[in-house]
């Protein structure tokens, strides 16, 4: 390892170092102020290094720097320090300790950053169980609501079980082709006639493990608790920042690989895609509460993402790494307004809880409205061209069969979305009972760093939606596409 | 350049109208909204004005490029927008668009006034609304980038959503869910239809575009083409509406407020009908040929199944929407006759349709504005209490009859007229829906204006804004149907275009 490898690795070295000091301030004064400062600067640091230091491959067995993880790991940076923003105003007034949820956060970042770059199962497991483990933590974070332990341990224990299927998928991987490094099981998985029994189980735990990850259907009975359950800011994290390198990763591992791989793996990727965005969407449909509506929602779009790995292909991927970005934008900027209107142990997140939010917070609710537009794919908004490129991305492939199903899917989403949309345009449900929110004033902190990130957020979705060849070069530059 | 300032300027109209009524208060600032989004629509219409010279003087020329019916504009702009997807932000003009944006521009200034109300509540997002929704209009009608034209094809869909959603009737809120599925659902497949073209096109040329001139040179052929055409028939066929995609329309028409109603039977409608002669025609030319006859039984069922539901309405509001189904169905005719003649028809059936159909519900809103009721039942005698608005009523339900001298006369002659050349039974079973509209005309005439006194005798005449709004609306339809020359002459280029098409693939004269 040479001077400039430790260079490009200087994001990921960023956060580490932040952590430790984050830490360290933790142990010698309790300061909430101090330490969301120190956190987002490691963040904003680690994303300026990031942006600013090129790329130089691979780097030992372990990594891999330049291209996709660059592009992810800025990702990710982008997504906590909007969650940084976040839950600053959404802890201020919790009772409890609160600076340890910012190291979380940074081990979290460092775990899903070591997880994009990951090129070997060893880096893969190790920067998995950082995030895993952050996690837990997170999800739990408010000690004093029901639900939120609920999520955590719901949470633990089956990604501790869905851990413990991956590494046996890995393990068998192993031991039937001897090596751990992705490009070397990439390529044996396209060479004919290698699918062993034992590697083909090996695979299937492997890709049931990810999917878990991911909460693709079948794999997806835990995402509507945990997110109804888990604080805002934490939701938007695991919505955000795990998904990210999770699909990075199953991207690195079979991306070049799904369209010329033998059938059965093929069929695998095919089913559970179409099982996601048809359950996903038809559960979501079902839910009245709008935490478990994007949980659901979230389980369909990564279906639809399933679309770009099974056409795979540099166009694939470019259009997988368009949506994913456009994806993770979106769902911060929602949940940006929820937790705007929401504290610990009071989230406003029913249906019923919006009703009439046009009226009493009209600038909130209208990025409110623009993200719910941008998921149902609608111009002019990012969704609605990641949705074409998505598409665009099918038909190349001819997979005729899975973009039917993608638009399928997209058609029964417009109806829960839309009715996201509908009830906040509403008076109340009869005229002469009170709405909710006129009832009862919506809380609205005074969050100025919340509030600039929604107006941020809005703004990129729609320029994303009206002019995205800035967007697309950069792919292009950084090597996607 | 004028072209995208024809686009942009109600959409920035209606957001500084918005930010006006916003930090002014009282009825000041909606008043101030208003003036903007005014001069937001004068703007246009007086760009448009200067382009007439330009297309009308093209239209004489003889067209280019005719072989392949690839459209020729007089008045084009483009510039790059997303280079890796082959779409650019590519508009122009030619006499049909032309004439459309005129269209628009008068009916968005009839839906500004009709809303000219202080009991209105939130004036200015409802004016934002408005301008996004005139601005995805005028777009579509200028497009020629087919990716563009779906952006702007799907960008008034949700603004018409909270029109109606929040300053409709009683049922607004599932009148408003109709119309976004029933529009959204065909969009998407519309979109399935412009992917499928494009692809096509991109893997036999290697070139990836959206540009509807470059896709027409490169027609699709066989079974993929009819799929493709089908894809976008169903989008133009809810917008028109066809039976059997109406269902949305006489609930949206109604439960939308009186702009709403304008915007949706002025407009919307005419972007189904623009789309099928603009993008159907020249880029699925034989299968079109094939599917003629079934789109003019479609046709000839929409004018008799839309004239006898109308018959059997007692809501104004309902009745008049009904009729538009009946009256869109000349349009369909003539656009499928596949003669020069019922082409021109359509066109001039559009603008008649446009004009007389927005005023009746300008009416309907006068109307409800003063009774409270929008029940025939509850009007009755009209004629002697408020004679200005009876006498307006009645003029509009005359035009609507299709009384020789209005355009809607000279529109539906000419559809008829151009049928009769390629069929005479369907020529002969839609003249009898001319029959119909004189039934339920005057028996809403009848019913509403006519017969005792059964409102109050203080009832408010028009005021001078809407006297002035129907007077320009009648003299319009008098103006096109007595001069139709000038029209004619502006859309002769694309007829004669869609004409040789079919004589070309073999289809009927």
């Amino acid at each position: 390892m040479t001077g400039s490898d430790l260079i490009s690795l200087l994001p990921l070295l960023i956060v580490a170092a932040g952590s430790i000091l984050v830490m360290l301030a933790i142990a010698i004064r309790r300061m909430y102020g101090v330490t969301v400062v120190l956190t987002f600067l490691t963040l904003a640091g680690a994303l300026i290094a990031d942006v600013l230091v090129p790329g130089s491959g691979r780097i030992g067995v372990l990594v891999t720097t330049g291209g996709l993880s660059q592009f992810g790991i800025g990702l990710v940076l982008v997504a906590n320090l909007v969650v940084v923003l976040l839950a600053s105003g959404y802890l201020a007034g919790y009772v409890e300790n609160r600076e340890e949820y910012y190291l979380l956060l940074l081990l979290e970042t460092l775990g899903a950053g070591f997880l994009i770059a990951a090129v070997h199962f060893v880096s893969f497991l190790l920067g998995l169980e950082l995030l895993s483990i952050s996690l837990y933590a997170l999800l739990a974070y408010v000690r004093t609501s029901h639900l939120a332990n609920e999520a955590g341990i719901k949470y633990f224990i089956l990604t501790a079980a869905a851990s413990a299927v991956l590494l046996f998928g890995l393990s068998l991987v192993y031991f039937d082709l001897g090596t751990m490094s992705i490009s070397d099981v990439s390529a044996a998985l396209t060479a004919p006639g290698t699918l062993t029994p034992l590697l083909g189980a090996g695979i299937a735990l492997t890709v049931a493990g990810i999917a878990f990850k991911l909460g693709l259907v079948p794999f997806h009975m835990w995402v509507a608790d945990v997110y109804e359950g888990s604080p805002l800011p934490s939701t938007a994290t695991i919505a955000t920042v795990s998904k990210i390198a999770v699909f990075v990763f199953l991207y690195r591992l079979f991306g070049d690989v799904v369209h010329q791989a033998a059938p059965s793996v093929r069929s695998a990727f095919v089913v559970i895609a179409v099982a996601s965005m048809l359950g996903g969407n038809w559960l979501a449909l079902l839910q009245r509460n709008i935490k478990r509506i994007l949980a659901y929602s979230s389980t369909a779009n990564f279906g639809y993402l399933l679309l770009a790995l099974v056409a795979g292909g540099p166009g694939g991927l470019q259009a997988g790494v368009f949506y994913l970005t456009v994806y993770a934008f979106t769902i911060l900027g929602l949940f940006a307004v929820l937790t705007l209107i929401s504290g610990p142990g009071e989230e406003h997140v029913d249906l019923d809880d919006v009703r009439g939010f046009a009226r009493v917070h009209p600038f909130l609710s209208a990025s409110f409205v623009i993200m719910l537009l941008s998921l149902a794919g609608i111009p002019v908004t990012g969704g609605f061209l990641g949705k074409i490129y998505l598409f665009k991305a099918g038909v190349d492939a001819a997979l005729w069969m899975l973009s039917a199903v993608f638009i399928a899917g997209s058609a029964i989403a417009l109806f829960y979305y839309l009715r996201i949309v509908a009830v906040q345009v509403e008076g109340p449900e009869h005229e002469s009972e009170t709405g909710s929110l006129s009832g009862r004033e919506l809380p609205a902190r005074r969050s100025a760093g919340a509030a600039i990130a929604v107006g941020l957020l809005v703004f990129v979705v729609v320029v994303l939606g009206a002019y995205p060849a800035p967007l697309l070069s950069l792919l292009q530059t950084v090597g996607i596409g | 350049m004028s072209l995208f300032v024809i686009v942009v300027s109600p959409f920035i109209a209606g957001m500084v109208a918005w930010g006006l009524s916003r930090t002014t208060s009282g009825h000041g600032g909606a008043t101030a909204g208003r003036l903007v989004m005014a001069a937001g629509l004068l703007l246009p219409g007086i760009l448009a004005l200067s382009l007439w010279p330009a297309v009308s003087s093209a239209a004489g020329m003889p067209i280019a490029d005719a072989a392949r019916g690839a459209p020729s504009y007089a008045v084009e702009a483009a510039i790059p927008w997303i280079p890796q997807l082959g779409a650019t932000i590519h508009l122009g003009a030619d006499g049909l668009a032309l004439l459309m944006v005129f269209l628009t521009v008068l009916l968005g200034l009839a839906a500004t006034v009709v809303s000219w109300k202080d009991d209105i509540q939130r004036p200015g997002f409802f004016l934002f609304n408005l301008g996004l929704i005139l601005s995805g209009v005028l777009g579509v009608f200028l497009s020629v980038d087919l990716f563009l034209f779906f952006l702007f094809w799907e960008l008034m869909l949700v603004p018409m959503y909270f029109l109606i959603a929040i300053w409709g009737s009683e049922k607004r809120r599932a009148a408003a869910l109709k119309f976004f599925i029933f529009t959204q659902a065909s969009g998407l497949v519309m979109l399935l239809a412009i992917l499928a073209v494009y692809f096509v096109h991109g893997h036999a040329t290697g070139t990836y575009t959206f540009d509807l001139p470059a896709l027409i040179n490169a027609p699709l052929s066989g079974a993929g083409a009819t799929l493709a055409m089908i894809g976008f028939l169903v989008a133009f066929g809810v917008k028109l509406p066809v039976v059997p995609f109406h269902p949305w329309l006489p609930d949206a028409h109604t439960e939308a407020p009186t702009a709403g109603s304008i915007l949706l039977a002025g407009l919307l409608l005419k972007t189904g009908a623009y789309g099928l002669i603009r993008f159907i025609r020249p880029l699925f030319p034989v299968p079109f040929s094939a599917i003629s006859p079934l789109l003019m039984t479609l046709a000839v069922v929409s004018i008799i199944y839309g004239a006898v539901l109308a018959y059997r309405q007692s809501d104004f509001k309902r009745l008049v929407a009904y009729t538009s189904i009946s009256h869109m169905g000349f349009v369909l005719l003539g656009a499928a006759s596949g003669t020069v003649i019922g082409f021109q028809g359509a066109i001039i059936a559009m603008l008649a349709h446009g004009f007389t159909t927005s005023a009746l519900f300008a009416t309907a809103g006068f109307l409800k504005d003063r009774l409270h009721s929008r029940e025939l039942s509850d009007m009755g005698g009209m004629k002697s209490v408020t004679p200005r608005l009876a006498g307006f009523g009645i003029v509009f339900w005359v035009f609507a009859l299709g009384f020789p001298g209005s355009a809607n006369f000279m529109g539906e002659f000419l559809v008829l007229l151009g049928t009769f050349k390629t069929s005479i039974a369907f020529s002969a079973v839609a003249a009898s829906g001319l029959v119909l509209s004189v039934i339920y005309s005057l028996r809403a005439v009848r019913a509403a204006f006519h017969g005792p006194v059964q409102v109050d005798p203080q009832t408010p005449d028009l005021t001078f804004r809407e006297t002035a709004l129907v007077l320009v609306m009648a003299a319009l339809v008098l103006w096109i149907g007595l001069f139709p020359g000038r029209f004619l002459r502006l859309t002769q280029p694309i007829a004669q275009t869609h004409h040789q098409l079919v004589v070309q693939e073999g289809g009927n004269p």
